[in-house]
């Protein structure tokens, strides 16, 4: 990546995977599209700034500012779920769409099930293959706290996933 | 000791798995990311930008040069100097249609833009409309739209100055035109530096894509002072749409830019008000009060930039 790098040849090449992010911590397609312009717009007025200090650090400061616009998403009021008597209507999932529909559907249940920063633990650790210490420092919060909470996180997952494991792991 | 390492093991291959054929609409988000980034970076300039000084100097230059406001005046008479080159690369930077680029080697002259599809200016900004744009009113403005003291704003100048100031129909539909000088980061390249080096300090938005009416215009070159100058103009009938930039890097290292929209947004980027649906200056006034020297008056000296 050279500095030349034009903004949107980076929105361009990092959409997919900054989508990819957003949709595993909100489960919502349309707000993890709206979660990455977001993410997206607040890095254009500092565009030249960012390239002037090196590109090198573009792609986990672009993950930062998308996990931050998520969690503070999260605290606004109208962003609270709504608890419901009954499951709304999820869409069926054709045979022609495969397993990894299935698959996600069900994930993204298991995680919806999970607090925010939980949620954000996971999702870095294991999509984005972030260590303790990176988990922490994009967080901002202390290493001990992070591996608290996706020890907690996993447990809660191995609970939730439980009969559908097997299944999900033979796909 | 985890009791359970499988789910370890297998989350990342589960979490790959599951959002690999996700559908992702690439290109409105690179549009949309690039339209929301152009209202935050109005806004943000809006906390930093001192209006009183620019407002005064746009109309001060605007009645120097007895530009009407509200028809479009004519290209001033341009005398003919030895010009430097224009770069190998010139030409429109996006493929956006009626652009008019600059040509290659050679004198040259930015050519006269084509025509844009929209009727010409009413007329809406008239004197009385001018005079709300006073110092008082216009740090008002600032002050509503930013926490931020607006006198510290002030002591940016020289080395930094904005301007930005908002206007309002008789519909009250609201509109804002921008105005920045900022002295360059990097000396004024030659007349041989390639288009990069001259779009370090301005370059065309290549964001949005160009459909029915909707005309897009970008235009670049050097004018026969020597300076650099760009034009950008993005021209619908629709509210909340069009734009018009004119920007010129001096060789003295001033950077005069003017951006008109046709809304106005609040410090968090988010469109308030009712947009405007034509603009009250024509474009080719913006060209003139941008291309004049007498901006050489706000030059800021070394000192306050380094």
């Amino acid at each position: 990546m050279t500095e030349e790098l034009g903004f949107d040849e980076f929105a361009a090449g990092r959409a997919r995977r900054l989508f990819h992010l957003a949709y595993l911590m909100c489960g919502d397609w349309h707000q993890a599209q709206d979660l990455v312009q977001t993410a997206l717009s607040k890095l254009y007025p500092v565009w030249g700034r960012l390239q002037r200090d090196g590109a090198a650090g573009l792609d986990a400061y672009a993950r930062k500012v998308l996990l931050r616009c998520y969690l503070s998403h999260r605290r606004l009021r109208r962003s609270t779920e709504l608890a419901v008597d009954e499951f709304p209507e999820e869409p069926s999932i054709g045979a022609q769409e495969g397993s990894s529909a299935a698959l996600r559907v069900t994930l993204i249940a298991a995680l919806r099930q999970l607090p925010p920063r939980n949620r954000a633990v996971v999702v870095l650790r294991y999509l984005e293959d972030y260590s303790l210490e990176e988990t922490a420092e994009a967080m901002g919060l202390t290493v001990s706290a992070v591996k608290s909470l996706n020890s907690r996180s996993m447990n809660r997952l191995r609970t939730i996933l439980g009969p559908d494991r097997a299944l999900l792991l033979q796909d | 000791m985890d009791p359970d390492p499988d789910l370890d093991l297998e989350l990342s291959t589960l979490m790959e798995t599951s959002v690999e054929d996700l559908c992702v609409p690439v290109a409105v988000i690179v549009a949309e990311s690039g339209r929301r980034g152009r209202r935050r970076r109005l806004a943000r300039r809006l906390r930093i930008a001192g209006t009183a000084l620019a407002v005064a100097a746009v109309t001060l230059v605007g009645a120097d040069l007895g530009l009407p406001l509200i028809e479009a005046a004519p290209r001033p008479a341009v005398a003919p100097a030895a010009p430097p080159t224009a770069p190998a690369s010139g030409g429109p930077s996006d493929g956006a249609t009626g652009s008019v680029g600059a040509g290659t080697g050679g004198p040259l002259e930015l050519p006269e833009l084509a025509p844009l599809g929209r009727p010409a200016p009413t007329g809406k900004l008239a004197e009385e409309d001018l005079e709300d744009f006073t110092e008082s009113s216009a740090m008002k403005n600032l002050e509503e739209m930013s926490p931020g003291p607006a006198a510290a704003i002030r002591h940016s100048w020289p080395s930094f100055a904005g301007a930005l100031f908002l206007y309002r129909d008789a519909d009250h539909r609201e509109g804002a035109l921008e105005l920045t000088l900022h002295r360059a980061d990097r000396p004024f390249p030659g007349p041989a530096a390639p288009l990069s080096a001259l779009q370090s300090q301005f370059q065309c938005d290549r964001t949005t894509p160009v459909s029915g009416n909707r005309q897009r215009i970008c235009t670049y070159g050097y004018l026969p002072d020597g300076s650099w100058e760009m034009v950008e103009a993005d021209d619908i009938p629709a509210y909340g749409i069009y734009g018009y930039r004119v920007a010129v890097w001096r060789p003295s290292g001033l950077v005069v830019r003017f951006t008109e929209y046709c809304g106005t947004v609040d410090n968090r980027g988010v469109i308030v008000g009712n947009g405007q649906l034509q603009p009250p200056i024509a474009l080719d006034t913006w060209r003139a009060l941008a291309e004049s020297p007498s901006w050489e008056y706000y030059r800021p000296v070394e000192a306050d930039h380094s």
